[in-house]
């Protein structure tokens, strides 16, 4: 029940990125929030700052070896709150990384080093000499595969606002969720979910109390389903 | 991004709100909530209701049943216990602890019918409290809930939320702040996707300050042994109680013009209590929640009656009776700037305490608490918008149901954050 600084820190990046015509999505593991727009995903994570800036700087090296470790989004910043700005390494270090950074003040979000693609340079990095060839070889078969993705996206969506118009009450407008399997989408992907298998539905009374007015459409819904992302990446 | 409820939770939803005078409660099944009177009776050691009834019950609550067993007056001032007060209960007050624990226990055993349902294991309940409730009540609840389920089976997993958190999300809004104002306290809580602890204000003042003025008038009515009837003075509140746009106006329209602002309550079917030409006494029972500095009220502060202990955040001390205009301005101060404006947008009034009537030929001199609050927000010049709640009896319930639903599964509590869920299996 306690508002934290890093939560601010989101809200002015979301602020940022849905203004830049972003849509945010479920963040990969390890970041706070991520943003998309077409084919290119953006990891945010937020670093908090100790009283120690020895300590800051080897936790901020270590974050950046993880993101480049796991490239799992195609650019990826970290945020830091511009108040202690100079505990951090030189921005030489984020340039030659890749991963950019963003400092939030009270004027709102700065891009201090713009991020560099990092699924581009990490196959060039990955891409043994010998076998150079297969580089542009899978670049051009992902890029693909996201454009079939997309494509289908696009039409699930359609299909679902086509099914909502017919029948409202059978398919209610839902949010991400806090546990198990989907019962139904609301115009996007359920997060891939390790739980078990969703429970049966009845015969329709729990589906009906989704579509009461304080639950459909709620944000917080989102909102909450996201805290898990956050808690994980926090610890 | 969207992706979809889990059928299970929907129906493992379930909301308490623990208020100072009423007790929510209830599953998201049952769409809105019961309510018990949060009062319990000690019913003390009688032959009488043991032999002659078979009656062997220590305690009981909800007003319904304990008017079953009431006896004497001195009885009642020992053993009626009304648990919350102030929205908080002492930690070593094991008598009020006793009394929520058989609310929560009689409320949850409504249920256990649940139990037959497919995949059922348990209520994800989530409870909603004061937002500046000591940090022990959490730990309490928490072994409430733990020894009911060992008792039933029927809780799976437990939280603790704010009520104007709560609130805000049967609002459905993010940001925004949130005015809840009850029996026992007003409470004032800015809110960004976390209520902004530092900025909170919890006033010790609410329904029972109206009450107290509603007291007075009746003492000067001529109608004195009514003002320790708390079921008479509540009734003459809420039927002849009313919101002044401004104090001084008010007072002085209904005294040029006594017969249009007069009224007569009836209290019983023996009882009617006439205003006669004391109709601007109406005013003085609604201002009170809004400004109890006004200097009208000064005579009751003098005897007492209006008693209200100030309030200490960080390390300002604030004044019982400042007005609710300036509370919400200093706790929108102690937030980032960023998001001042954003929240004079989203002032939403919530609570029992703030449901005031605006008879039609009174309106513009009588008015909501919503306009009222808007009044006296623009009256400093700002730009605000002020709405109420839609529902102010249940949105606490609403938030907690919604809590209930969404938060995940593995999202276990944090201490620091002081959120997440408390686990059978994990934690007891």
């Amino acid at each position: 029940m306690v508002q934290e600084r890093s939560s601010l820190l989101i809200e002015a990046v979301r602020r940022h990125f849905l203004g830049e015509g972003y849509s945010e999505e479920e963040p990969p593991a390890g970041f706070d929030a991520a943003f998309r727009k077409g084919g290119e995903l953006v990891g945010v994570k937020v670093f908090t700052f100790s009283s120690n800036p020895v300590r800051d700087r080897r936790a901020l090296r270590s974050l950046l070896y993880r993101i480049l470790r796991e490239r799992a989004c195609d650019l990826a910043y970290v945020v830091v709150d511009e108040v202690r700005y100079s505990h951090l390494p030189s921005s030489a270090e984020f340039e030659e990384s890749c991963v950019g950074l963003l400092k939030v003040g009270e004027g709102g979000v700065e891009v201090a080093v713009r991020a560099k693609p990092l699924r581009g340079a990490g196959r060039a990095l990955e891409a043994p000499a010998a076998g150079a060839s297969a580089v542009p070889l899978e670049g051009a078969r992902i890029e693909a595969l996201e454009r079939r993705i997309e494509a289908l996206e696009a039409l699930l969506q359609r299909l679902e606002s086509a099914l909502q118009k017919l029948s409202p009450e059978r398919a209610p407008p839902l949010e991400p969720t806090a546990g198990g399997g989907a019962v139904t989408g609301g115009g996007g992907r359920a997060a891939p979910q390790a739980q078990a298998p969703p429970a049966p539905v009845g015969v329709g009374g729990e589906l009906a109390v989704l579509d009461l007015p304080f639950i459909r459409d709620n944000p917080w819904i989102r909102s909450l389903a996201s805290r898990a992302g956050e808690r994980a990446s926090s610890d | 991004m969207a992706a979809a409820l889990d059928a299970r939770r929907v129906v493992a939803a379930y909301g308490e709100d623990y208020g100072t005078r009423y007790f929510k409660y209830g599953p998201l099944m049952e769409r809105k909530p019961r309510i018990m009177e949060s009062v319990g009776l000690f019913l003390e050691d009688s032959p009488l209701l043991r032999e002659v009834y078979g009656i062997d019950k220590k305690l009981v609550v909800d007003y319904s049943e304990v008017m079953r067993y009431l006896g004497a007056k001195e009885m009642l001032v020992r053993n009626l216990i009304y648990p919350l007060k102030d929205g908080e209960i002492k930690r070593e007050d094991e008598r009020s602890w006793m009394v929520v624990t058989e609310l929560t226990r009689k409320g949850l055993k409504q249920f256990e019918d649940y139990k037959k349902k497919e995949g059922f294991e348990g209520f994800y309940v989530t409870a909603a409290i004061a937002a500046r409730a000591p940090e022990y009540m959490v730990e309490k609840l928490l072994e409430v809930h733990a020894k009911i389920d060992r008792e039933t089976g029927l809780v799976k997993a437990f939280t603790v939320i704010a009520q104007p958190l709560a609130v805000a999300i049967a609002e459905k809004e993010l940001t925004c702040v949130v005015v809840e104002s009850g029996h026992g306290n007003t409470q004032i809580t800015p809110i960004n996707s976390y209520p902004i602890r530092e900025a909170i204000i919890s006033l010790y003042r609410g329904g029972a300050e109206a009450d107290a003025v509603a007291a007075e008038v009746l003492k000067d009515l001529g109608y004195g042994d009514l003002a320790s009837d708390e079921k008479a003075v509540r009734r003459f509140k809420e039927e002849a109680g009313l919101v002044p746009l401004d104090l001084d106006r008010a007072v002085r329209a209904a005294r040029e013009n006594p017969q249009k602002f007069s009224c007569r309550v009836k209290l019983s079917p023996l009882l009617e209590i006439d205003l006669e030409d004391r109709g601007w006494y109406r005013f003085l029972i609604g201002e009170v929640v809004f400004n109890p500095r006004h200097e009208i009220y000064e005579s009751y502060k003098k005897r007492g009656v209006l008693n209200i202990r100030p309030t200490v955040v960080g390390d300002r001390t604030i004044e019982g009776d400042v007005p609710l205009s300036d509370a919400i301005l200093q706790s929108i101060s102690e937030t980032p700037v960023g998001i001042h404006e954003l929240l004079l947008k989203k002032v939403i009034l919530s609570g029992g305490n703030f449901q005031w009537r605006v008879p039609e030929e009174l309106k513009g001199v009588a008015v909501s608490a919503r306009e009222k609050v808007e009044h006296m927000l623009r009256a400093r010049g700002l730009s605000v918008e002020v709405r109420m709640t839609e529902d102010p009896q249940s949105s606490v319930w609403k938030g907690c149901v919604v809590w209930s639903l969404a938060l995940p599964d593995s999202y276990l509590w944090d201490e620091n954050r002081g959120e997440g869920w408390f686990k059978r299996g994990v934690h007891y």
